[in-house]
């Protein structure tokens, strides 16, 4: 039979018995819709809220602990230091593995007074995670926030503008904090070799990338960056114990501009043998040294310096560290320092919760009552000083400003996560250079999550484990995917019982056109083109249930994203959305649709086809 | 020599089982040549329209042998019967049996959406709906008609748009029951005229079940049938 007449047929039958075909089509359509729902919110919950805090295919491993009588501990030679790391990444099915660290310093931090009305204190802990990990997140969430979108307010100065946002050409602009988690803006400052980590050393008063044929610890220098010995830099410390006759080399980022250099930092207006200049720390000069521990913007800010007289004096010049920038004293008490931009940091929302449900209460002051407020509020840093504990020696603390500059699930519950380099820097220069090398855990990316099984177990065979955050990851995932494989087979028992119907319903069409399809059978019309009549009838009632199930489910979800966005909107980050609709999950319904509404006429179809003409016909 | 284009031999037909079983056609002997015009007639339950049923290859339940164009029907498949259906025989059903759901021309051009092929078999259907609407002009019908609806149609016309289909794929054989049973005289005649000339434009054989001795009266050859059997093969000079 020839497709046009089929549909012809198919189409003046679907026409002359428009009851039948709607009851069919809804009770399709309802099954679709609760497929199409459940798909939805399972896969957004999946990789809106399960993929925030650990993706599928990814995992966190941590050298493998001990427990005696209740105490944990790591065994010998279980640390996981760059060779274990590389291993890592080389297994099969691996993507990357990313080394993290802990802080092994003692820390404390304070602020909150432009924020709450008063500073609060604390130790403080870090986590260092590479950029490339926090990035993505960082920006989906600032992207949540749609801060571009925002209305503009007039200002002459910063401090016109709401938090969160920089007065530019005299509107307050957005700033971008999620680009601001970068590594590269991270300046660890020294005054000796031993203060930077291993294959660094301290040149111009900053731990750079040793280089050189010669060093074994070189490492090759990246684009735009040239390797330059150590002696040969404006400014070298003073206390470099390189011999003359072996200086280190280091890399240095050359420029054509300021652009051309991360963080605070700005082109030397003296170009280098290839016309191009080197990117140097802005030296500024605080007016009091309690101005290092201050957040005004004009006294963070001091003034820019100049060198002033033979024995490595400053003098001011006017102006002051631009932008996001504030003046870093070189050591506690000074008022020398250089422009800095404060370091990134990422927090837990659980924090923001904790302080909203519970201190704000018992402290008595204003709840925080959206996370962008947090959003680029400063505090301050006191490295290698503690409550608790012993300080690091007087002459290795320092002072730095910190920003918030984004939340993700990936940051500790109690502390604050930095760009690993800034961690391990730090590490390095309160520990020893070798805890600036020294991973506490790995982040692995498989390839697929079919290859994460197999990860762990060759993970596990190099006495690594999951960490506590990866296992409940998991157990949090398998219990998603548990619920929502439950409702996904409710909504196809409900796409069943609809295929019942549509039975049912063809059972009773097939009756009422038996004449119609003897006639047919008279015509020439085979048993394959009178199954195939009723079954592409079915199918396109099943097909149409199918669509019109897709657009249910889709309105039923954005009714639930717009009661959620009225209803809950006072609790801090929720995602932005609750569901999310792959490409295959437009098709699906349709094609289920379809599917079981085929399987539903088949016997109908079956019995027209098993139909005897003549007796029909020779009915009056 | 051309084989008949119907030929059966001692063809009985009998429905049921066990006492209820009834013998519905009993040993007929029946050879029919292409063109040929004949009428079959008898009483209520005689067996012609088991008869019709059978020649028309609609119910394959018999014992004995019947050919149609050469082919011995037991012999075909689902597939082979549909396909002589369609190209080799064309019915005329009492109550017409035009599909409510279809337009006029729609109903004409149904039996060419059955044919194995399509275009390739020479049915496309510009050639298609051209045949219909010279059919429908044939049956004096005005091409207007083409796109209402049987139920919108009396009932001469309704007739007449199934004598259009019947003849639609120029089929050999023409079976036709009671065609002029709904029918009042004067159009009875013209339908008769009708359906003798076009059968014979179309070198149709025409077998016509009847009561109607008007219709018995025109055709040369009369089949008695009585409980089942050939009473009578009545020949008559054209």
């Amino acid at each position: 039979m020839k497709v046009r007449s089929l549909a012809s047929l198919v189409a003046t039958n679907l026409r002359s018995s428009p009851g039948s075909a709607a009851s069919a089509v809804l009770g399709v359509a309802l099954g679709a819709a609760f497929l199409t729902f459940f798909i939805g919110l399972g896969e957004g919950l999946r990789s809106r809220v399960l993929n925030r805090i650990l993706p599928a295919n990814q995992i966190e491993v941590e050298p493998r602990s001990v427990r005696v009588f209740g105490v944990a501990g790591s065994p010998t030679g279980g640390d996981l230091d760059p060779a274990r790391l590389r291993r890592l990444q080389g297994l099969p099915g691996v993507e990357r593995a990313l080394g993290k660290q802990r802080s092994a310093f003692p820390a404390r931090l304070w602020g909150g007074r432009h924020l709450i009305g008063y500073d609060l204190h604390t130790e403080a802990f870090f986590d260092g995670i590479p950029d490339a990990l926090l990035r993505p997140e960082l920006e989906a969430f600032e992207r949540s926030l749609d801060l571009g979108r925002r209305r503009r307010e007039r200002c002459d100065v910063d401090d016109d503008c709401p938090a969160g946002s920089l007065c530019a050409e005299g509107v307050c602009a957005a700033v971008r904090w999620a680009s601001r988690f970068d590594s590269r803006d991270v300046v660890l400052r020294c005054t000796a070799d031993e203060d930077c980590q291993r294959g660094e050393a301290c040149a111009d008063g900053r731990c750079s990338p040793r280089c050189g044929e010669d060093d074994p610890d070189a490492s090759p220098c990246r684009a735009g960056e040239r390797c330059l010995p150590v002696t040969d830099q404006e400014g070298a410390p003073a206390g470099d114990a390189k011999t003359p006759e072996d200086p280190p080399a280091v890399c240095r980022a050359r420029c054509r501009g300021d652009s051309d250099c991360h963080g605070a930092e700005s082109c030397d207006s003296k170009p280098g043998g290839d016309g191009l200049g080197l990117c140097r720390a802005v030296r500024c000069l605080l007016q009091r040294p309690e101005d290092a521990r201050s957040l005004e913007r004009g006294a963070m800010r001091g003034q820019l310096a100049v060198a002033c007289d033979a024995a490595g004096g400053w003098c001011g010049r006017g102006g002051g560290c631009t932008g996001l920038s504030y003046c870093a004293a070189d050591a506690p008490g000074a008022v020398s320092g250089r422009c800095e931009l404060p370091v990134p940091v990422v927090l837990n929302p659980l924090l923001l919760e904790v302080f909203n449900t519970d201190m704000a209460a018992s402290l008595g002051i204003a709840r925080v009552a959206a996370p962008e407020a947090l959003l680029g509020v400063r505090f301050h840093l006191a490295l290698g000083d503690s409550h608790f504990t012993a300080d690091a020696a007087r002459d290795r603390q320092m002072v730095r400003q910190a920003v918030v500059v984004g939340f993700s699930s990936k940051a500790p519950e109690l502390g604050v996560t930095a760009p690993l380099a800034a961690v391990a820097g730090w590490n390095a220069r309160f520990s020893g250079s070798a805890a600036g090398s020294r991973y506490d855990g790995a982040i692995i990316e498989t390839s697929s999550n079919e290859a994460v099984s197999a990860t762990i177990a060759e993970a596990e065979a190099m006495g690594l484990e999951l960490s506590r955050r990866s296992r409940t990851a998991r157990t949090f995932g398998t219990v998603v995917l548990l619920i929502y494989l439950a409702l996904v087979l409710l909504a196809l028992v409900v796409l069943a019982v609809s295929a019942l119907g549509i039975a049912h319903t063809f059972a009773i069409l097939v009756h009422e056109r038996r004449r119609e399809i003897a006639v047919l059978r008279a015509l020439g019309a085979t048993t394959r083109a009178i199954f195939g009549l009723v079954l592409v009838e079915a199918m396109l009632l099943g097909a149409a249930g199918g669509l019109l199930g897709l657009g249910l489910a889709h309105a039923a979800s954005l009714a639930v994203e717009a009661a959620a966005a009225r209803w809950l909107s006072e609790v801090p980050l929720l995602p932005d959305a609750f569901f999310e609709f792959p490409v295959w999950s437009y098709g699906l319904p349709i094609a289920v649709g379809v599917l079981f509404c085929a399987l539903g006429a088949a016997w109908p179809a079956r019995r027209a086809t098993r139909l005897d003409p003549a007796t029909v016909l020779s009915q009056p | 020599m051309r084989p008949p284009l119907i030929h059966a031999r001692q063809l009985s037909r009998a429905f049921g089982e066990g006492p209820s079983r009834v013998q519905a056609l009993v040993d007929l002997d029946l050879d029919v040549e292409a063109g040929e015009r004949l009428a079959i007639t008898g009483p209520s339950g005689a067996g012609k329209s088991t008869l019709l049923n059978l020649l028309g290859a609609l119910d394959g339940g018999y014992q004995g042998t019947l050919q149609i164009a050469g082919a011995e029907l037991h012999t075909l498949g689902d597939r082979q019967l549909s396909a002589l259906r369609n190209r080799t025989i064309g019915f005329v059903f009492q109550s017409f049996n035009l599909l409510p759901s279809l337009d006029v021309a729609a109903n004409l051009a149904l039996p060419a959406a059955f044919v194995e092929g399509g275009a390739a078999a020479g049915v496309d259907p510009a050639a298609v709906r051209a045949r219909a609407l010279e059919l429908l002009a044939r049956v004096g019908l005005d091409a207007s008609v083409a796109t209402r609806r049987p139920l919108e149609l009396s009932g001469g016309q309704r007739q007449r748009v199934a004598i259009a289909r019947a003849l639609l794929l120029k089929p050999a054989l023409l079976l036709c029951d009671e065609p002029t049973g709904s029918l009042d005289r004067a159009h009875a005649d013209a339908v008769l005229d009708l359906f003798e000339e076009l059968a014979r434009e179309n070198g149709s054989a025409l077998l016509i079940v009847t009561h109607d001795p008007l219709v018995i009266e025109r055709q040369p050859r009369v089949l008695h049938l009585e409980a089942g059997r050939l009473a009578r093969d009545e020949r008559r000079q054209a």
